[in-house]
């Protein structure tokens, strides 16, 4: 839920700028878990089966039985600009709707007759040449609300206002999934789609996934024991996450501490989403369960100051974002083939641009869908265009319910089915490729 | 529209603004339709108040706290009285003064051209916004009284017999601290109580040191624009580390809460690259000034503030091609809410009508010239709207139709509810609470003494947890952390709240952090308190807070396990250890290789304190509020 806008990082208190720190934290963390540090330097390998083994503390880590491909979920909090990002410059209509802040034909890569990618795009445009990733147009949901509140809990609920769950709540649900098969990383706080009974892990910062009293003094499972007993009694909101959080910890401390150890130099885009992307890299590869993994990028609520299409707001944020996912993939190596990205967003922006260099809320959008499997290098889904007589009320109109692009990955790749969104038949986009 | 129809008694001071097709409600009929508000508006001069003009009398330069200093001209009566009848009209005939001067006040100030509105942003004076400065005059009251409400419950505090104090502690302060209990039940709650809803009236030594560590808050926008490089982040991280100190030491505790409550309801984030010059004033010009006082005076306020202009890009909105950013958030989240009865026309209509505002150098400027002009109707709201000089007098009229619209009021009662009640508040508690709103004019405090004088509250133990800064601030009031001498470790402590998700005024969206449960269940968030609470029972960190650390938390530690578990339970929990407590802090101390027995001062001793400490400050209750 919680995120950040635009802009700004969340102070750090290891960031000797921010406010004239003395210590940093981290190294406050390492200091008090030397124990920690010593049990686990010996694991070296890239990929840590934790998923095979029972703990002798807890099963929290246990793999459950996923197949171990991953979706991870790309929330672009505030509404994509879907228009932007992939131009429909072919469509006749088109130039004439954004005058100042525009996507024009002469700046894009042009992709096929109808769509070109926008400049900010281009550290992905060699995955989309190598055909692994591909958009999907015309993408949205039924809710007509352009309250990014009412439209967020729709989107993550997924399905009618009697269903009380979030749709990755669904995942979790079914067949043996382990405390980390729906994991939120980076942004602290659940998003709505984690709606639901079943536990779930959020990671923050993966460094951060240990205990400031050392182990030696401590034992982990003395802690785990004694508040197990303190919060017998408490409602749920109170002792499900901390009894998520120990668990959490009892898996993930080994990769905490040689994430805390990695001064290494990266392309990951400095803030929070190539933070937080980096996390997501480690624990895929470490295969300790994940399904779904959700991931926060806020700052496209766009009202004003967009910016032009060679500079500004709207395209630093796309080169944030293709920074950050191009990243990813030459992280992953090889494991980037059991791993689907998908994003989603609570609705797209309108057609016209603004009186103020922005645009406005919208309705239907782009999602990106980027990973080892995916059948990229194209277009999917019906252009709706954006003539005057074919735009809804000023907006794009949806022809693709994003559940279908969210189930085709579920079914082809996570042999997870329907169950997900109760009362709705998923479109067939051909988007990847079956297991 | 769909909204439902008024009931009695209520809202009746909005009619003036209001179409015929708004059902005024039959008590009104007659009363004070004929204001003028909307009808010299083809005449009204741009420069509908006098911005530059001298403030009331009474408004000392007293930096950031100025909004708890007393209101040169309080709406409320320092002892209220005990008929809420009289309290409702009282309130509900001074804010129709404000709305009679807001039209004499434009028809009298004459002029043209762009308005700065400077004052509160250069002056560090007491603020002078649209609806304030028209507001300013309580003189004669012109017009008929409206009807009081039939019966205006809750106007007066009177607590509940079977209202527990601690409960009622846990939700109008940050926690306890130790002695506290004591002391309230010593001085009695009701009067305690009544001291925390004049905050003007309670020496605040901790709270005054602290606001001494930032001087700077009381800067003007002129002056800060004069000594940092734009978008320098100091006065956003120096607001938000006053706001995590005085949220722990201020004996103002109430005033607190709800300076917190009413910058999440009006939200404007911080830090925010685009606000770095303004926000430090948002918050001492509108939030702090108004918290206890008229929500439609607040509403005003944050509407033309150069912070708010800039965060929902109303101050770039112009023209026939109007930005909706601001008009859609003060429809949703600011006033009647989504279920109002509203459509996206509305919405357009409202953007429209609120053109022509634009920020100049950290000042917000009205420029007619962006003005849309024509006639506006959004929801029971119209105005003609015929000139670009009647652009502000149209949207204050706007904004009054909001502010006391019963949607509005719900909205409000709601969301008061959610913070001190329970997450899900009973409809009854709501709708009562509505009712005194509405008979109040807006006026916040008659809701506070209904609110808190309610069964509701005093049957909602157990209800309401703590979210991440409310946890922090909590452990540290019971720890009995000195107040700061340094700066840093205020720092420290607010920069600490980053990674739980918390960060005090940070949410980036407009409707402010949630405040329910359902909300709040992040197992990182956890893990981050497990971690800050061992660190500050330590005194690992922040090391510049004051923290005392485990050996100051016992006068005289036992030399024993057990005892010490015990001693430790009460000094942190204020009462003997629960059962499940005292098995649980047995286990945990066990599964160490701490010894059962040490001797005095031993480092096992003070290990063991501190660990005991760590795990009750852990428990359920403590994570309650």
């Amino acid at each position: 839920m919680t995120d950040h806008h635009d802009g700004y990082e969340p102070a750090d208190p290891t960031d000797h700028t921010a406010g004239g720190f003395e210590v940093g934290r981290r190294t406050l963390l390492r200091l008090a878990g030397v124990a920690g540090v010593l049990s686990t330097t010996s694991l070296a390998g890239a990929r840590v089966a934790f998923g095979n083994r029972r703990s002798d503390d807890d099963d929290g880590g246990r793999n459950g039985d996923g197949n171990g491909e991953v979706l991870v979920v790309l929330s672009l909090r505030g509404g994509f600009d879907g228009l932007a990002a992939v131009a429909p410059v072919g469509d006749p209509a088109w130039a004439a709707l954004r005058p100042n802040i525009g996507t024009p034909e002469r700046a894009v890569k042009r992709v096929d007759d109808t769509f070109g990618l926008h400049p900010g795009l281009s550290p992905l445009f060699d995955a989309w040449d190598d055909g692994v990733l591909a958009a999907v147009h015309g993408v949205g949901q039924a809710s007509t609300s352009r309250s990014h509140a009412v439209a967020t809990a729709e989107l993550e609920r997924a399905a009618a206002a009697s269903v009380k769950t979030g749709w990755v709540d669904r995942v979790a649900a079914l067949g043996d999934a382990g405390l980390l098969a729906a994991t939120q990383v980076g942004n602290p706080a659940l998003p709505g789609s984690a709606t639901g009974p079943r536990d779930k892990l959020a990671v923050g910062r993966l460094a951060s996934m240990n205990l400031s009293v050392s182990e030696e003094v401590v034992p982990l499972a003395a802690w785990q024991r004694a508040i197990g007993q303190l919060h017998a009694d408490a409602r749920p909101q109170v002792a499900r996450p901390t009894s998520a959080a120990l668990r959490g910890v009892a898996t993930l401390r080994p990769l905490a501490d040689r994430a805390a150890d990695d001064e290494g130099e990266d392309a990951y885009p400095e803030g929070p989403l190539g933070d937080a992307l980096r996390d997501v890299a480690r624990l895929v590869k470490a295969d300790v369960g994940l399904r779904v993994v959700t991931v926060d990028a806020d700052g496209w609520d766009l009202h004003a100051g967009a910016g032009r299409v060679d500079g500004g707001a709207l395209r630093d944020r796309l080169q944030v974002l293709a920074q950050a996912l191009a990243t990813f993939r030459g992280d992953l190596g090889d494991d980037f083939d059991r791993v689907t990205v998908v994003t989603v967003s609570e609705f797209g922006r309108r057609a016209a641009e603004n009186g103020s260099g922005g645009t406005d809320h919208g309705r239907a959008n782009a999602a990106l869908v980027f990973g080892g499997s995916v059948r990229g290098g194209r277009v999917y889904g019906r252009w709706p265009g954006v003539a005057g007589d074919r735009l809804v009320d000023g907006d794009l109109a949806v022809t693709t319910d994003y559940r279908s692009v969210l189930a085709e990955v579920l079914s082809a790749r996570l042999g997870v089915g329907s169950a997900v969104f109760p009362g709705f038949s998923p479109a067939r986009l051909g988007l990847v490729e079956g297991r | 529209m769909s909204e439902a129809p008024p009931q009695a008694g209520s809202d009746t001071s909005s009619d003036a603004l209001t179409p015929p097709t708004f059902m005024a409600p039959p008590a009104a009929e007659g009363q004070h339709d004929t204001m003028p508000i909307d009808i010299p508006m083809d005449t009204v001069p741009v420069r509908i108040a006098r911005f530059d003009q001298e403030h009331p009398a009474g408004t000392p330069d007293t930096g950031p706290i100025q909004g708890l200093t007393p209101d040169p001209q309080p709406r409320e009566p320092a002892d209220p009285p005990a008929d809420s009848r009289a309290d409702a009209v009282e309130s509900g005939l001074s804010r129709r003064n404000l709305l009679l001067y807001g039209a004499a006040g434009a028809a009298a100030a004459g002029g043209a051209g762009t308005v700065v509105l400077r004052s509160i942003l250069t002056s560090g004076n007491a603020s002078s916004t649209l609806g304030d400065t028209l507001g300013s005059g309580r003189s004669p009251i012109v017009g008929t009284p409206k009807a009081p409400a039939a019966v205006v419950p809750g106007g007066a505090l009177a607590l509940p017999k079977d209202l527990s104090t601690e409960l009622l502690l846990r939700r109008v302060t940050y926690g306890l601290t130790p002695g506290l209990l004591d002391d309230v039940e010593r001085a009695g709650p009701q009067k305690w109580l009544t001291g925390q809803l004049d905050p003007a009236s309670l020496k605040d030594p901790d709270g005054d040191a602290i606001g001494r560590l930032f001087p700077d808050l009381s800067w003007s926008t002129e002056m800060v624009r004069s000594r940092l490089s734009p978008g320098d982040d100091k006065m956003m991280n120096d607001l938000g580390a006053a706001h995590v100190g005085r949220a722990v030491w201020s004996s103002r505790q109430l005033s607190e809460v709800l300076v917190d409550f009413w910058s999440n309801h009006l939200n404007v984030p911080s830090p925010r690259g685009d606000v770095w010059d303004t926000r430090h004033r948002y918050d001492a010009d509108v939030v702090r000034r108004h918290a206890l006082g008229s929500f439609e005076e607040m509403l005003v306020a944050s509407a033309v503030h150069p912070a708010m202009l800039t965060f929902l890009d109303a101050g770039r909105s112009a023209g026939d091609k109007p930005n909706e950013n601001y008009a859609r958030e003060l429809l949703e989240q600011h006033t009647v809410g989504v279920d109002a009865g509203y459509d996206e026309g509305d919405v357009r209509r409202a953007a429209l009508l609120f053109t022509g505002w634009k920020v100049e150098g950290g000042q917000a400027v009205y420029d007619p010239d962006n003005h849309w002009t024509g006639e506006v109707r959004v929801m029971g709201f119209t105005h003609p709207n015929a000139t670009a000089a009647a652009g502000r007098p149209a949207q204050l009229a706007f904004l009054q139709y909001l502010a006391n619209q019963p949607a509005t009021a719900r909205t409000v009662a709601r969301k008061l509810a959610v913070r001190f009640v329970a997450d899900d508040p009973p409809d009854s508690l709501v709708e009562r609470l509505a009712q005194v709103y509405t008979a109040g004019g807006t006026a916040i405090l008659p809701v506070l003494r209904a609110l808190f004088s309610s069964p509701e509250l005093a049957d909602s133990a157990g209800r309401k947890f703590r979210r991440p800064f409310e946890r922090l601030a909590a452990t540290v009031r019971v720890l009995d952390a000195d107040v700061p001498k340094d700066r840093q470790g205020l720092f420290d402590l607010y920069a600490w709240l980053a990674p739980s998700g918390h960060l005090p005024l940070a949410w980036p969206r407009a409707d402010g952090y949630p405040d329910v449960a359902s909300a709040w269940l992040s197992p990182a968030a956890a893990l981050e308190q497990v971690n800050t609470v061992s660190s500050l029972v330590h005194a690992w960190w922040p090391t510049k807070l004051g923290l005392r650390g485990p050996r100051a938390l016992l006068q005289d530690p036992p030399g024993d396990r057990d005892a010490v578990v015990e001693a430790v339970g009460r000094r942190v929990l204020g009462r003997a250890p629960t059962p499940a407590e005292r098995a649980s802090a047995r286990t945990l101390l066990a599964g160490t290789r701490l010894p059962a027995t040490f001797a005095d001062r031993s480092w096992e001793q003070e290990e063991t304190v501190a660990l005991a400490a760590t795990l009750f400050l852990l428990s359920p209750s403590q994570l309650s509020r």
